[in-house]
C-alpha cells in the first residue's frame, strides 16, 4: 500500500469502518510511514475531541415549552378527528340517500352537457342568438333611422377593408424583399395614434375623414357608432368610432388634418422603433437559409439512410423556424408601412362650452336614473324568475337531502 | 451503538402511546435525544433562539408524524433525519447564507483534494484545539457538517448516516474524509491567525 491509497481510507480507518485485511495493511504501513502516522493520529484526535466537547445544555424552560406545544398539537389533532369522524358517520349512516342524490344529480349535470339535447333543444338554443342578434339589428336600425348613409358607408367601408387587405397583402409579400434591403439603411418605425373630438355632424365629419384617407391610400379598418342621448327636444346626439390604418409617410398631415376637425378633447401618437429586433430578425433569417442551403447540399451529398433522416429533420426545424421569423418580419412590415389612427367621434350641439339651463339638466338627470332604476329591478326580477324555474330540479334534491340530514340528526340526538 | 436491537421493546411501547396522543410517552420517547437535537441545530442556525424554535419545530413533527415512523429502523435515525431536514428547511426558509470558510467553495475543494502535501497540525498537544474545533466546525460546508457531526459527536456509522442523512454511503465515506482534511486545513489557519495576533 503506498501513502496516497492509505490517506484516501484514513477516515474509513479512524471510524473503524474497515475490512480486517486492508486496516492491517493500512497500519503496517502507518507504523513504517512517519507521515502517515501523524495523519492518522491528528484524524484521531480531532475525532477525539469532538467526541469529548461538551453538548451545550438546553435553554431553561425548552420542555416547558415543547410541553405546551405538544398539548396544542393534540387539541388540533382532536378537533380534526372530530370533524372529520362526523362527518365520515354522517356519510355512513346517509350511504343510501346521498348515493341516489349524487346520481340524480350526475345525471341533470351529464343530461345538460349532452352533445345533442333531447326534445331538439339543441335546434332551438343555436336559432336563439341569431334570433336575438337579428333583433338587435332591428332595433339598432330602428334607432339609427335616420343614420342609413352612415349604416351604407360603413357597408362599403367593410368592403373597402377586405379588398384593401388583400391587396395590402399582396403588397407586403412582394414587398418584403424591398424591405429586407431597405432596412440596413432605414428605420423600422411602427406608428399609432389616437384623437377625440368633439363634432357637430357625425355623418360629415366621416365623410371629411373617408375622403380624406383615400386620398393618403389609406383605409378605414372599423367604423361604429352609436347614441349618445337625445336631448328633451327630441334630438339625438351621436357617438362615432372610426380606426383608420393610413399609409406611415402621411402620418403626421393626417393627424394634423383630424385634429382640425372639430374641437379637440384629446391626442396622442406614438412611435414605436423597432428597428434593432427587426435587422436582429432579418440577419437570423439570413444565417438560417445559408444553413438550409448547406444542409441542402449535404443532404445531396449524404449516403446513409441515418445521415439522410438527421439532415432532413435539422431541415425541417430550420424550415420552421425560418417560416416562424418570416412571420414576424411580414407582420412587422405591414405594421409600419400602415399606421394605425383611432378617432373618437362625440356630437354636440356646440362646439362652443355654453351654460346649459341647470333645471333640464336635473330633470333629464333624474329621468334618466329613474328608468335605469326601474329597468335594473325589471331585469333582475327577470333573472331571478328563470334562474329559480331553471335550478328547480337541483333546488328541490337539495331541500330533501337537507331534510334527511336534519331528521337523522334529531334521531342520533334523542338516541 | 452497533450490534443494538434497533427499536427496544420500551422504546416500541412509548412510540405506541404517543401514537395514540400520549405526550407523557413521547416526552419519554425524545429525552436523550432532544439534547443532540439541540445541538444539531445549533451547529446549523448558530442564534439559540432560532436552534430552540426548529428542535421543537422538529419535535412537533416527529410528534405529528410518529404513525409513519417504520418500526424496524431505528428511533434516533429517524428523529435526527427530522431535525436536520427542519434545520436545512428552516436555512433555505431565510435564504441565510451560511458564514461559510471562504476555502470551502467547490474549486478550492477540488484543489484541496488534489493536494496531496501534508502539513501537521501546530500544536496538537495544545489545549487550543478543543476551542478551535467548535469554531473550525461551525465553518465547515453545510454537507460536511453533518456527516462531521454524526460520525464524531455520536458515533454513528457509515450506514447510519447514510440512514439519517439518506445519501449513499460511498457519498458519506467521502465527505467524511474531506470534512476532517478541511477541518485540518481550518485549524491550521485559525492558528496562524491566532499566532499572528499575538
Amino acid at each position: 500500500m503506498n501513502c496516497k491509497e492509505v490517506r484516501k481510507y484514513i477516515s474509513d480507518l479512524v471510524d473503524n469502518e474497515l475490512d480486517y485485511d486492508i486496516k492491517k495493511n493500512m497500519l503496517k504501513h502507518i507504523e513504517s510511514c512517519s507521515e502517515c502516522r501523524n495523519i492518522y493520529k491528528e484524524e484521531q484526535l480531532i475525532k477525539e475531541s469532538i467526541n469529548l466537547t461538551d453538548l451545550k445544555p438546553l435553554p431553561s424552560g425548552f420542555n416547558l415549552r415543547l410541553h405546551e406545544k405538544l398539548e396544542n398539537e393534540n387539541k388540533n389533532v382532536e378537533k380534526n378527528n372530530k370533524k372529520t369522524t362526523k362527518v365520515i358517520q354522517l356519510i355512513k349512516k346517509n350511504k343510501k340517500y346521498l348515493s341516489i342524490a349524487a346520481v340524480l344529480i350526475l345525471s341533470v349535470v351529464l343530461i345538460n352537457n349532452l352533445p345533442f339535447r333531447l326534445g331538439g333543444m339543441s335546434s332551438n338554443d343555436m336559432a336563439a342568438p341569431v334570433e336575438s342578434m337579428k333583433e338587435e339589428m332591428a332595433i339598432s336600425d330602428g334607432e339609427f333611422g335616420n343614420l342609413e348613409t352612415s349604416s351604407r358607408s360603413f357597408d362599403m367601408a367593410v368592403e373597402e377593408t377586405t379588398e384593401e387587405t388583400s391587396a395590402e397583402q399582396e403588397m407586403v409579400t412582394s414587398g418584403i424583399d424591398d424591405n429586407l434591403n431597405e432596412y440596413q439603411t432605414g428605420r423600422v418605425i411602427i406608428k399609432n395614434g389616437n384623437i377625440s373630438l368633439d363634432i357637430l355632424d357625425l355623418d360629415e365629419t366621416i365623410q371629411l375623414i373617408s375622403d380624406k384617407v383615400s386620398a393618403y391610400e389609406g383605409y378605414i379598418s372599423n367604423q361604429q357608432s352609436s347614441i349618445s342621448y337625445v336631448d328633451s327636444s327630441g334630438k339625438e346626439f351621436r357617438n362615432g368610432y372610426i380606426q383608420v390604418k393610413i399609409s406611415s409617410e402621411y402620418f403626421e398631415d393626417f393627424m394634423d388634418y383630424a385634429k382640425n376637425l372639430g374641437r379637440l378633447k384629446n391626442s396622442n401618437a406614438r412611435s414605436n422603433d423597432i428597428t434593432n429586433e427587426y435587422r436582429d430578425t432579418v440577419s437570423r433569417i439570413e444565417n438560417l437559409e445559408i444553413t438550409q442551403q448547406r444542409l441542402r447540399d449535404l443532404l445531396k451529398k449524404s449516403e446513409t439512410v441515418e445521415d439522410t433522416l438527421q439532415i432532413e429533420r435539422e431541415l425541417t426545424r430550420i424550415r420552421g423556424e425560418l417560416e416562424h421569423l418570416k412571420g414576424a418580419v411580414k407582420n412587422w412590415d405591414r405594421l409600419s408601412q400602415y399606421s394605425t389612427v383611432d378617432i373618437s367621434l362625440n356630437e354636440v350641439e356646440a362646439i362652443e362650452i355654453k351654460i346649459q339651463s341647470i333645471d333640464k339638466n336635473i330633470f333629464q338627470k333624474s329621468k334618466e336614473g329613474l328608468m335605469n332604476t326601474i329597468n335594473m329591478i325589471s331585469s333582475f326580477l327577470e333573472r331571478t324568475f328563470i334562474s329559480l324555474v331553471a335550478y328547480s330540479p337541483l333546488i328541490i334534491l337539495l331541500v330533501l337531502a337537507l331534510l334527511f340530514i336534519r331528521r337523522i340528526f334529531k334521531r342520533s340526538e334523542k338516541k | 451503538m452497533k450490534g443494538v436491537k434497533d427499536v427496544s421493546e420500551n422504546e416500541l411501547k412509548l412510540i405506541d402511546n404517543a401514537i395514540n396522543g400520549d405526550i407523557d410517552s413521547f416526552e419519554k420517547l425524545i429525552k436523550k435525544h432532544q439534547k443532540f437535537a439541540y445541538n444539531v441545530a445549533l451547529k446549523y442556525l448558530k442564534a439559540p433562539a432560532d436552534a430552540e424554535d426548529v428542535t421543537q419545530e422538529a419535535l412537533i413533527k416527529a410528534f405529528r408524524y410518529l404513525g409513519s415512523f417504520n418500526k424496524e429502523s431505528k428511533f434516533s435515525t429517524w428523529l435526527y433525519r427530522i431535525v436536520i431536514n427542519t434545520c436545512k428547511d428552516e436555512l433555505r426558509k431565510h435564504k441565510k447564507e451560511q458564514n461559510n470558510y471562504s476555502l470551502n467553495n467547490e474549486e478550492n475543494y477540488i484543489d484541496a483534494i488534489e493536494d496531496e502535501s501534508y502539513e501537521p497540525l501546530k500544536n496538537v498537544e495544545n489545549n487550543e484545539l478543543g476551542k478551535n474545533l467548535h469554531k473550525a466546525i461551525e465553518q465547515l460546508d453545510m454537507n460536511y457538517k453533518d456527516v462531521i457531526i454524526l460520525c464524531d459527536m455520536k458515533d454513528y456509522s457509515y450506514q447510519e448516516i447514510s440512514n439519517i442523512l439518506e445519501i449513499p454511503i460511498g457519498t458519506v465515506r467521502s465527505r467524511i474524509s474531506r470534512g476532517r482534511k478541511k477541518l485540518r486545513k481550518i485549524i491550521n489557519e485559525m492558528e496562524l491567525f491566532t499566532q499572528m495576533n499575538v
